[in-house]
């Protein structure tokens, strides 16, 4: 069949499966929004705000269905609005394929208007990039595309598309192409010996990482933990990869974990890592980490294993047949219980507590997504996450800015549930303008901005590290998100108490609409516990004092 | 001690670039680097020598390996 290089694009998206489409139209993609004209029911485009809300919604929409995600923008600005959020989905291993319009072959090279080299700049923020150099390339390079994004460590990959090869015409051979599972041939022997060291162990745990619900081995974890009575501790990622209520769950660990998980995991003799990296923010001081234990990691990217931290026992394969090797092997050990011990937490703020009634009033199977500062650890730590999928975070990078964006894809991606978005408002005063495509396809989501007037995370540090000198950290009250959602069409609340947090839930509880609810906190509270950098897991700080400044940071 | 990396890559200077750009953010020191077309097989031969600095050279063959459009990587 004979189609235009933009049609054979639809083509390959339709092919692909692909429903859901994120983008943000102009000149070098005009053929290509031409033959989405023509597109067919159920694939649908959503445009929103920003080319980068496109990408993060891209990201969230990956995230919470397990498919990959659909990104398309214009040449120059448009694909360099999308580097932040291509690089926030590289950190955190989410598929997306990025379509990118770029100028006619012949304007190549010549500075043109609106040419950029979006693929030397995206080198080493994607798993694969590559620009397309005839038509007849078009659909094998995006069937390929799609294979590499969700394949093995899934990814982002770019795809840039020179104008004049949209409108040219080509064959579209409609191939389907095989799955190309590469293989993994499991190391039976590396695992015999990691199993024989667990048999050994006296107090075993398991980390369990991002990766357990990328490899979606959440269920195979559960039952071997179960089986085995081996507590479990979760990094950042691993949030809801074990159900944070059941009894063997000693919850979040690193930087701002809690005292029972940090301290599980520092007495424990041997650690099974599962789809964990060891990043700095969970290692703290590499040298001082659980310098007594054996390590077990196990993941599906050998250049993740021993990458920060050194490991005796390294396995490489896909999480959920290794998991099941183990539990195998083990059936009938049985470990002892650990302790409880300071598993009930006793810090309270109006934070936690509001947390807590958004939780109660919308359960959990609600998909959480935040932006970056406090009011994300405070909800990794109390909102309390039972299921993979539901926590949308941006661990790896750290984006303020990525929430309201991977809010909306969250959304369209799961029409049927419930879709939070906790909010900074430093955070979300970055990307609030994609509150018009929220208006504009009337998305439910309920954004609740914990707003403490300050930039909190990195003022916190300015008070612990910096003798409390607040550069440039303090807000200024200059957004009352109240008129700014109403600007936008959207239902706007203020809230200063548990009270009246209490009741605005209950009005918006059923809701099929969205709504922003400002919710005041002072801005003096901080995230604990904390473990300062470059400090071992055992130097963990409970409550306010100065330290030190840090070299570190 | 400099070792000698040697892999077979699609005859695209992307794919250079990217291994080169993985190995400098991973803090290896590269002494020479040869890219040469194959030409009957329309891929290309990339040598690598790294000096003995950053992670072990076993990790420099993994990342090689592991880039979309590197075929084969073995140590020269
Ligand atoms: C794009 C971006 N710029 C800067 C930072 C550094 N940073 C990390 S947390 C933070 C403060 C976030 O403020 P807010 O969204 O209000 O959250 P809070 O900590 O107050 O809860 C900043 C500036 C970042 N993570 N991302
Ligand atoms: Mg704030």
């Amino acid at each position: 069949m004979k189609l235009s290089g933009a049609q054979i694009v639809i083509e390959c998206l339709n092919a692909q499966k692909v429903e859901t489409i994120f983008g943000f139209p102009g000149g070098a993609v005009i053929p290509l929004y031409d033959a989405l004209y023509d597109a067919k029911y159920p694939m649908k485009h959503y445009r929103t705000c920003h080319e980068q809300g496109a990408v993060h919604a891209a990201d969230g929409y990956a995230r919470t269905t397990g498919k990959v995600g659909v990104c398309i923008v214009t040449s120059g600005p448009g694909a360099t609005n999308t580097i932040t959020g291509i690089a926030t989905a590289y950190m955190d291993s989410v598929p997306l394929v990025i379509i990118t319009g770029q100028v006619g072959r012949p304007l190549l090279g010549r500075d043109s208007f609106q040419e950029v080299d979006i693929t030397a700049m995206t080198l080493t923020i994607t798993k694969h990039c590559e620009m397309v150099k005839t038509a007849s390339q078009i659909e094998s390079t995006l069937m390929r595309a799609f294979e590499i994004a969700r394949s093995g460590r899934p990814g982002p990959v770019l795809i840039d598309i020179p104008k004049d090869i949209m409108i040219q015409v080509a064959e579209y051979r409609g191939e389907v192409m095989k799955p190309n599972s590469v293989h993994q041939e499991l190391d039976h022997e590396a695992i015999q010996i990691a199993i024989d060291a667990l048999k050994n162990a006296k107090n075993p745990v398991i980390l369990a990482g991002g990766g357990v619900g990328l490899a979606s081995a959440s269920n195979v974890l559960k039952e071997f933990a179960a089986r085995s009575n081996i507590p479990v501790v979760n990094t950042l990622m691993g949030s809801g990869a074990f159900p944070q209520s059941h009894h063997l769950s000693y919850g979040l660990i690193g930087m701002h974990g809690s005292v029972a998980a940090n301290s599980c995991l520092s007495n424990s003799d041997v650690i099974l890592a599962i789809g964990a990296r060891f990043s700095d923010r969970v290692v703290g001081a590499s040298e001082k980490f659980c310098s007594g234990a054996k390590i077990i990691q196990v993941d599906i990217d050998i250049n993740e294993v021993g990458k920060n931290k050194e490991i005796m026992y390294p396995i490489v394969g896909d999480l959920g047949k290794v998991l099941s090797i183990f539990s195998e092997k083990l059936d009938g050990y049985r470990w002892e219980s650990r302790s409880d011990a300071g598993k009930k937490c006793d810090v309270d703020h109006k934070a936690k507590q509001m947390l807590s009634a958004i939780r109660q009033t919308f359960g959990e199977d609600a998909i959480v997504v935040t932006e970056v500062g406090q009011h994300q650890m405070w909800t990794a730590q109390y909102y309390g996450f039972e299921k993979t999928r539901k926590f949308i975070t941006s661990g790896g990078l750290g984006t303020m800015g990525f929430g309201l964006g991977a809010a909306i894809g969250s959304q369209i991606g799961n029409p049927e549930q419930t879709v939070v978005h906790i909010a900074g408002d430093g955070s979300f005063k970055m990307n609030s303008n994609e509150l018009g495509t929220v208006s504009k396809y009337n998305i439910p989501i309920k954004t609740f901005v914990i707003n403490n007037n300050a930039l909190g995370m990195v003022r916190q540090w300015q008070r612990m590290f910096c003798e409390s000198r607040f550069s440039e950290t303090d807000g200024d009250d200059s957004v009352d998100f109240v008129k700014l959602a109403e600007a936008y069409g959207i239902a706007g609340y203020r809230v200063k108490s548990q009270e009246e947090l209490e009741a605005v839930l209950k009005k918006i509880k059923n809701n099929k609409s969205p709504v922003v609810v400002d919710c005041i906190i002072d801005h003096d509270e901080n995230v604990y516990p904390i473990i300062p950098p470059g400090k071992g897991i055992t130097e963990m700080v409970t409550a306010f004092e100065t330290l030190k400044r840090e070299v570190s940071l | 001690m400099e070792r000698t990396l040697r892999a077979y890559i699609e005859n695209e200077p992307e794919v250079m670039m990217r291994v080169t750009a993985l190995l400098k953010r991973k803090g290896y020191s590269m002494r020479k680097i040869l890219m040469e077309a194959d030409e009957l097989k329309s891929g290309a031969w990339l040598n690598i020598t790294l000096a003995d600095e950053g992670p072990t050279f076993t990790v420099a063959m993994n990342t090689v390996g592991k880039v979309v459009d590197v075929h084969t990587v073995e140590e020269i």
